[in-house]
Parts: structure tokens; C-alpha cells; sequence
């Protein structure tokens, strides 16, 4: 419609430029045969034929004139019949302009008169009568272009009212289509802000959309992404079920979140009855255990490391548990891992196999002992005399029973040590004691040898099994002669720090690669191939006395230079005697002192003591709340009671020692209970003091804190020093 | 002198049995069991008894009890031999009025002597007591 408005308007132009060129042929037809008359009257008066040019060119141009304004006519009647008529007239005035000049040229001036006058005359009526038809044609052409006129305007704003109206009905139809599209659009992102969600929460997706645009596009890359995602939960789902180890995860409050197939068989319960319950749930509960402190106990001795405990299956039974827990953080915030084994099958192997090198050493022992009896008696010729090569072949056979006795005694020595059925006995023991009783022992070894020993006086008291230290002691010694060069010199070194008495045995022998310094302590190793030939032994020696300093809480090593000689060294807690030199003694106001008792009234008889010395002091009625206490307010003493609401001191021991901050602390252990040396020995941390409730007075009390408060502060210092030096 | 051997195993027995005969000049009477040494000891009357404590049915302690219970065995001195070496353990079968204890394994060339020195200590304490 717009476009035939437009062609027509076209058309209208076209018409109203034709109209333009009808007046100017009208006009021109009228020229031509109004100069053509001038011009043959000019001829006429001065017979000039140059005069007579106007009328050449009207004689030439008028028919095509005349042809030219029919045609541009053509399409109106009306007005064709006045060009036609126009034609006509202009064809016979220029018929008797012909003949005038045909008669001029002749010479016949008369009769070219005589027809100009008729001209003038009756003749006139040609040209009025052209001239009459020539207006009604202007006329009717100036009518119809008026009328184009009007056609072109009601034209124009008809396309103008159509414009608006488009424009109108353009707006409208975009707005229902941007209401239709705006509610398809929303409707759908709607479904995919669902799908979102259900992502998130792990439901099954809305199905994919079916349109085909951009939207249904990310719909459905949406849903591919769900779907791979899916299929790694799922493979992740199916190694984690699959996995032996157990794996619980727990809020940051110890809340089991979830579980794998391997906590149900370990435990005996199923994930639905495990979800939503305290961790604790699964060990047995100690009075007065809450489950928050509960958890910050196990974080603190599992976290990072393999830690074994007690724990509970659905029957109630107790078993063996190795647990290691990791922190996670996830997009719900913190969460706890924790890996579970059952290791109660593991301890059973263990002890079996345990039991059976026990029960084959003891098998070998005895018919080798019948076989260094019969050739001890032999080489003894009490059955009689032998030759000299029968001598020395007994002597062999008794000198390799005699090693064998001695590795089967080792393996049985090693065995009891690590099974814990040989029992120590620890007791306070002057250093001495044990250093004369050992050198006693080695003398012989060491005058064979050309060795001798140098021996300190030291008045260090060690918290020790004597015999065993001693054991230690002999075999560091007889190693360090063995290795020496004849004529040197094997010296024992006591030194002392806070709370620890370190013994070293050195010598000039040949010395141990850095890369042996380890694995001596093993089972069974030896520097050099041919040692255990050349020089005795069994190869277990080292391994026997590490197993045995570590039953004292201490700590064995060797430090060497290859050609120059070892020094063997262990290290073993220091004994406290009675501490009354430290009436007087200026305490750092920061200073801070952890008190554990379950007896409320002596805890705050002793806070008032402390409190007098402008001591620090927060105290503690529980395991749980001793653990939080001290991982809070860093203390530099403990003064720690054995009996607790929820558990035993030793408890609040082990986990420190799995803290590398509180595995150093000094401790007092204030008790009414009479400790085993024993248990005495477990109760170790950093400097460790004893003292028994019953006897001690409030002064001995707070002058031992004291005393133990600034031996800590001044450790601490020290330690700080040597750091920067180091730096 | 007369001694009696009783041990079940019979390799340790007769190694005893030849170091306190060949080495000590001593007479040695041989029981495998308690039950046997306990008759050998009541018709042989042997002047020193050397116990092991580790035998199966009748142990040595058992056998000690039913020898100071016979008025005709009593007053026989009965060294123990055992392989629990444990201070505690040497306490224990002192307490049940043996003469002596001797730890397992022994040196065979020392056996006589160390036999004759408990017996010897043994007889000092009984004339002092």
C-alpha cells in the first residue's frame, strides 16, 4: 500500500512536469506561427528573403510542434481534440503564409497583398480561432493541474495518516511482542534458576527446554554441565565408597555429616543412624565428655597425624581405632575429615607374630643351651682329654653357640621391651650409679683392647630403670672400646639443660657415614659387612638401647665425623629433688600457670596463692577443659592432678605431646595418688616435677610453682637467645 | 657326696649329671620327673637335691612341697634350677624353703662349685639358726 502511494505520487510528479511541457508546446506552436507571419510580411514589404527566415522555420518545426503536443495529450480527449484542432488551424495558416510567399517569390506582389489582407480580414479567423482553442487548452491544463495539485496533497497526507498509523501499529505490536517474548524469556529462566537449585541440593534436573534459541542453548549446556558433574560425584561417590579406610565427615561441631560403607562395617551402624550425631557417638564416653570438647580434644591430638584410640561399636564392644583428621573447607564452611581403620585384626597380627618369635626364640634357647653346655664340658676335658685341633674345633662350635645364645637373647630383650612384658622400673637414680656400674663392666673388654675410659663426676639424678640405663650404657661403651684404636681414649660427657640430663660416649674409632647414622638403630644393621664377625654383637645392640631410652621418654642419636671418631649420645628426663632455693625470686607479671584439679575449693586456694605473686592463672576441673585452657593461654606451667572429672592426667599429657607448643611444658604433678616409677616416667613433658598433696605445705607449694614458673621463664629465654644466634 | 638330678629334659640332665660327677666328684642320682624323684629320693636319701621348676604336671615347686612334707625327705637341702631369672621369681622359691636357686642356662663348668657354695651358705644358716 505504502508503495502504490509512492508510485502514484511518482506518477502525479510525472504528470505535473508533462502539464509544464503542454504549455511550453502551446506556447512555441503560437510563436512559430505568429513569427512566420512577421517574417512573410517582412518579405512582403521589402521582398528581403531574409526576412523570411521565421517563416522557414515555422514552415519546418510546426508539424513536429503540432505532432509533439498531441502526443504529450494524448491520455485526455478533451484535450487531445484541441490539439488536434490546434494542429489543424496552425497546418492552414501556415498554408497561406505558403502561398503569400509562394507569390512573393513569383513576383506577384499584388496577390500576396491581397491574401495578407484577407489575412487581416475574414482571414483573422484562423489565428482568433487558434487562439480561442489555445486558451480552453491552457485552460483545461491549468485545470488539471490544479486538480493534480489537490490529488498530490489529499495523496500526501494520506501517506502521512498511513505513516502514523504504522508507527502506531509498530509500537503496538512491539510491545505484545515484547510482553510475549519478555514472559517466555522470564518463564524460562525461571526454570533454569530452578535447575540451579536443584543442582545445588543434587535433585533431579527440570527437564531440558525445546525451544531453539540462545536460552534453550544454555539450558542445555546447562544439563550436559549437570550431567558431567553428576558423573564425577558419582565416581567420586564410588571411590569413596569403595574405599577400606573409613571416612566420616563432620560439621565444625563434630555433627556427623556423612559416612561411607566402610564406617558402617567398622562400626556396626547404619549411615542413617549415624547422620546427624555427635562424632563421640563412636567412642566410648568418658563422665562429664561433651561433645564439643570432645572434638577439640581429638582435633588436637588427630589432626595431621596418625593417632590410635579406644573406640565403640553399635554392640558396645571396644576395639582399636587408628584416626587422622584433616580441616576442609568447603563452600558451607569448615568442615572436619576424618579417616577410620579398624586396626584390632592389625594388633592381632602383631601380637602373633610377636608370640611367635617369643615362642621360636625360646624353642631355639633351650636345645642351644644343651649345645654350649655339652661343649663347654668338652673343651673342659672333663670327659676326657682331646688333641689340640679337636680343641679348637669345640672351641669354634662353642664360641658361634655362645653368639647365637646371645642374638636369641637380644631378639627376646627386644621383643619384651617393645611388647611392654618387660616391666621398667623407674625410680630417681643418681647418674653415677649408673656411669661406675657400666665402665665396671666394660673394664676388661677395655684393658684387652688398650682403651681407657674417662669418666665425669656428675651429680645429675635421672628418672631411670637401673638396670636397663645401665644395659644402655654397657653397650654404648663396649661399642665406642671395640671401634677404638689401641691407646686411645673413650670418654663419657654428662651435660644438663631444663629437665634433661644428656649423656655422651665418644670415641676415635673410624667413624660413621652420615648415611649409616640412622639406620644404626635399626635391627640388624651394621656400618660394615664383616662387624659382626670382627667385633661380636648382633647387630641389635643399638636397636635394644633406642627402644630403651625411649621406654624413659628420651631420645638417642650419634653424631660423627667418618675417620675422627662417633659420639653416641641419650638424653633422659631429670629427677627434681626438694626445691627450697627459690623463696626469693622475681616472676615476669606475664607468666602464666595452668592449674588442673577436680577439687574446686584447693583450686582456688592455690589460685590465691599464685594470685599473691602477681601470677597469670586459669584453671581447669577436667581433661576437656584443660586442653582448651592451655591451647588458649599458652602457659609455661601445668600443675596437674591425676584423678579428673572426666579422665586421668595422663590423658591431658599425651595430648600435649602431640602439640608442639605444650609438648615442651613444664609440669608439676601435684597428686594425693603414690605414682608407679612408671607411670611416673609417662608423665613427662618438658621439665616434670613431683609432689605429693598430703605432704606438702601451701608454701612448699607456691614456692615450688615459683621455682618451676621461673626455671621455665628463664628456659624459654635461653632457648629465644640461642634461636637469634642461630639466625 | 649324693646328689639328686631332677629335670625332665633330659640333654640339660645328663650335661649336669656328667659336670657334677666328672668336674664336682659328686655321686648323681637321675629322676626325669618329680614323682620319680620324689621315690628316689626316699630310698636313696641323697645328700643335696638340684629341682628344676619348669616340669610338666608336677612342678618343681609341687615336688618341693610333697619333700618337706615326708618327715624322711625334709631335712634334704633342694637347690632350684629355673630360667626365670626375674628377682622377684628367686624370692618366691627361696620363700618356699629351698636351699638355693640357680638360674638356667648354667655354665656346667662353674655348676659344682656354685652347688657346693649354696649348700655350704645353706648348712651355715641352718647351724646359725
Amino acid at each position: 500500500m505504502l508503495n502504490s502511494l509512492k508510485n502514484q505520487i511518482d506518477y502525479d510528479d510525472s504528470l505535473a512536469i508533462k502539464g509544464k511541457a503542454v504549455f511550453a508546446s502551446i506556447y512555441k506552436l503560437h510563436g512559430l506561427l505568429v513569427d512566420g507571419e512577421t517574417g512573410i510580411r517582412g518579405y512582403l514589404l521589402t521582398n528581403d528573403a531574409s526576412f523570411r527566415e521565421p517563416f522557414d522555420t515555422a514552415k519546418r518545426e510546426i508539424r513536429e510542434q503540432s505532432e509533439s503536443l498531441q502526443t504529450l495529450v494524448a491520455n485526455n480527449s478533451e484535450e487531445y481534440v484541441l490539439a488536434s484542432a490546434l494542429a489543424t488551424l496552425a497546418k492552414q495558416k501556415l498554408a497561406l503564409l505558403d502561398e503569400m510567399n509562394f507569390l512573393i517569390e513569383q513576383g506577384a506582389l499584388e496577390e500576396a497583398i491581397q491574401i495578407d489582407l484577407y489575412q487581416r480580414g475574414s482571414g483573422k479567423a484562423i489565428m482568433d480561432e487558434f487562439r480561442t482553442k489555445m486558451r480552453a487548452l491552457l485552460k483545461e491544463e491549468e485545470r488539471l493541474s490544479e486538480l493534480r495539485q489537490k490529488k498530490g496533497s489529499d495523496l500526501r497526507q494520506a501517506l502521512k495518516q498511513f505513516l502514523y498509523v504504522g508507527l502506531f501499529a509498530d509500537f503496538f505490536i512491539a510491545l505484545s511482542l515484547l510482553v510475549f517474548f519478555v514472559k517466555g524469556i522470564t518463564s524460562r529462566l525461571q526454570i533454569m534458576m530452578d535447575n540451579t537449585q536443584r543442582l545445588a541440593h543434587g535433585d533431579k534436573l527440570n527437564p531440558p527446554l525445546k525451544q531453539i534459541d540462545e536460552i534453550s542453548q544454555l539450558d542445555g549446556v546447562f544439563h550436559e554441565m549437570a550431567d558431567e558433574l553428576q558423573a564425577a560425584a558419582t565416581k567420586q561417590r564410588a571411590i569413596i565408597e569403595s574405599m577400606l579406610v573409613g571416612v566420616i565427615i563432620t560439621d565444625d561441631k563434630g555433627l556427623i555429616e556423612s559416612a561411607n560403607q566402610a564406617v558402617e562395617a567398622t562400626f556396626g551402624y547404619s549411615r542413617d543412624e549415624l547422620i546427624g550425631e555427635p562424632l563421640l557417638h563412636l567412642f566410648p564416653v568418658l563422665p562429664g565428655q561433651d561433645p564439643e570438647s570432645f572434638i577439640a580434644g581429638l582435633r588436637m591430638k588427630a589432626e595431621g597425624h596418625i593417632y590410635e584410640l579406644k573406640a565403640r561399636r553399635r554392640d558396645g564392644a571396644l576395639f582399636p581405632l587408628e584416626l587422622s583428621m584433616t580441616e576442609i573447607e568447603t563452600a558451607r564452611g569448615p568442615r572436619l575429615l576424618a579417616n577410620v581403620r579398624d586396626i584390632s585384626e592389625r594388633r592381632e597380627v602383631d601380637r602373633m607374630k610377636k608370640e611367635f618369635v617369643s615362642i621360636v626364640s625360646h624353642e631355639l634357647r633351650t636345645p642351644l643351651t644343651s649345645i654350649r653346655g655339652s661343649l663347654t664340658l668338652l673343651g673342659s676335658g672333663a670327659v676326657g682329654q682331646m688333641n689340640d685341633e679337636a680343641l679348637e674345633m669345640v672351641a669354634i662350635a662353642e664360641r658361634n653357640a655362645v653368639r647365637l645364645i646371645a642374638l636369641i637373647n637380644d631378639i627376646l630383650d627386644l621383643e619384651r621391651l617393645e611388647s611392654g612384658k618387660l616391666d621398667m622400673h623407674f625410680a630417681p637414680v643418681p647418674l653415677n650409679n649408673i656411669i661406675a656400674a657400666s665402665t665396671e663392666a666394660v673394664n676388661a673388654l677395655a684393658a684387652a683392647q688398650k682403651v681407657s675410659i674417662q669418666q665425669p663426676e656428675s651429680n645429675a639424678i635421672v628418672i631411670a630403670d637401673q638396670e636397663r640405663l645401665i644395659q644402655v650404657l654397657v653397650n654404648l661403651l663396649s661399642n665406642a672400646i671395640k671401634f677404638s684404636p689401641e691407646d686411645s681414649i673413650v670418654s663419657v660427657v654428662v651435660s644438663e639443660t631444663p629437665g634433661w640430663t644428656e649423656v655422651a660416649v665418644s670415641d676415635a674409632g673410624r667413624g660413621i657415614p652420615k648415611a649409616s647414622r640412622e639406620a644404626i638403630f635399626e635391627r640388624f644393621h651394621q656400618v660394615e659387612a664383616g662387624d659382626a664377625r670382627d667385633k661380636g654383637g648382633t647387630g641389635l645392640g643399638l636397636a635394644i638401647c633406642k627402644t630403651i631410652i625411649e621406654k624413659h621418654s628420651g631420645t638417642i642419636g650419634v653424631s660423627s665425623q667418618p675417620g675422627e671418631g662417633s659420639t653416641f649420645w641419650f638424653r633422659i628426663p631429670t629427677a627434681s629433688s626438694a626445691i627450697d632455693w627459690l623463696d626469693k625470686l622475681e616472676i615476669d607479671q606475664s607468666a602464666s600457670v595452668l592449674l588442673v584439679d577436680d577439687d574446686l575449693e584447693l583450686l582456688a586456694v592455690m589460685q590465691n596463692e599464685l594470685a599473691k605473686d602477681g601470677i597469670k592463672v586459669t584453671v581447669a576441673a577436667s581433661v576437656a577443659e584443660a586442653i582448651k585452657q592451655a591451647t588458649q593461654s599458652k602457659p609455661q606451667l601445668m600443675v596437674l592432678d591425676i584423678g579428673l572429672r572426666d579422665g586421668e592426667g595422663f590423658e591431658i599429657v599425651e595430648a600435649f605431646k602431640q602439640n608442639a607448643e605444650l609438648k615442651n611444658l613444664s609440669m608439676l604433678v601435684y597428686t594425693g595418688r603414690n605414682l608407679t616409677s612408671e607411670q611416673c616416667a609417662r608423665l613427662h613433658l618438658g621439665p616434670t616435677y613431683f609432689l605429693t598433696k598430703a605432704k606438702a605445705t601451701d608454701k612448699e607449694f607456691r614456692s615450688l610453682v615459683l621455682g618451676l614458673l621461673h626455671h621455665a621463664l628463664k628456659g624459654q629465654a635461653a632457648e629465644q637467645s640461642h634461636e637469634d644466634t642461630a639466625h | 657326696m649324693k646328689i639328686l638330678l631332677i629335670e625332665d629334659e633330659e640333654d640339660i640332665r645328663r650335661i649336669a649329671a656328667v659336670s657334677l660327677s666328672k668336674l664336682g666328684g659328686m655321686t648323681v642320682l637321675e629322676a626325669a620327673s618329680g614323682p620319680e624323684g620324689i621315690t628316689k629320693a626316699r630310698t636313696e636319701l641323697p645328700d643335696a637335691i638340684l629341682l628344676d621348676v619348669m616340669m610338666p604336671l608336677i612342678d618343681g615347686p609341687a615336688t618341693l612341697q610333697s619333700l618337706k612334707n615326708d618327715p624322711v625327705t625334709a631335712k634334704i637341702p633342694v637347690i632350684f634350677l629355673t630360667a626365670k631369672a626375674m628377682d622377684d621369681e628367686l624370692t618366691r622359691l627361696k620363700e618356699l624353703g629351698a636351699a638355693g636357686v640357680l638360674v638356667k642356662p648354667f655354665d656346667p663348668v662353674e655348676l659344682p662349685k656354685q652347688v657346693e657354695s649354696l649348700l655350704r651358705l645353706y648348712s651355715k644358716g641352718e647351724v646359725d639358726g
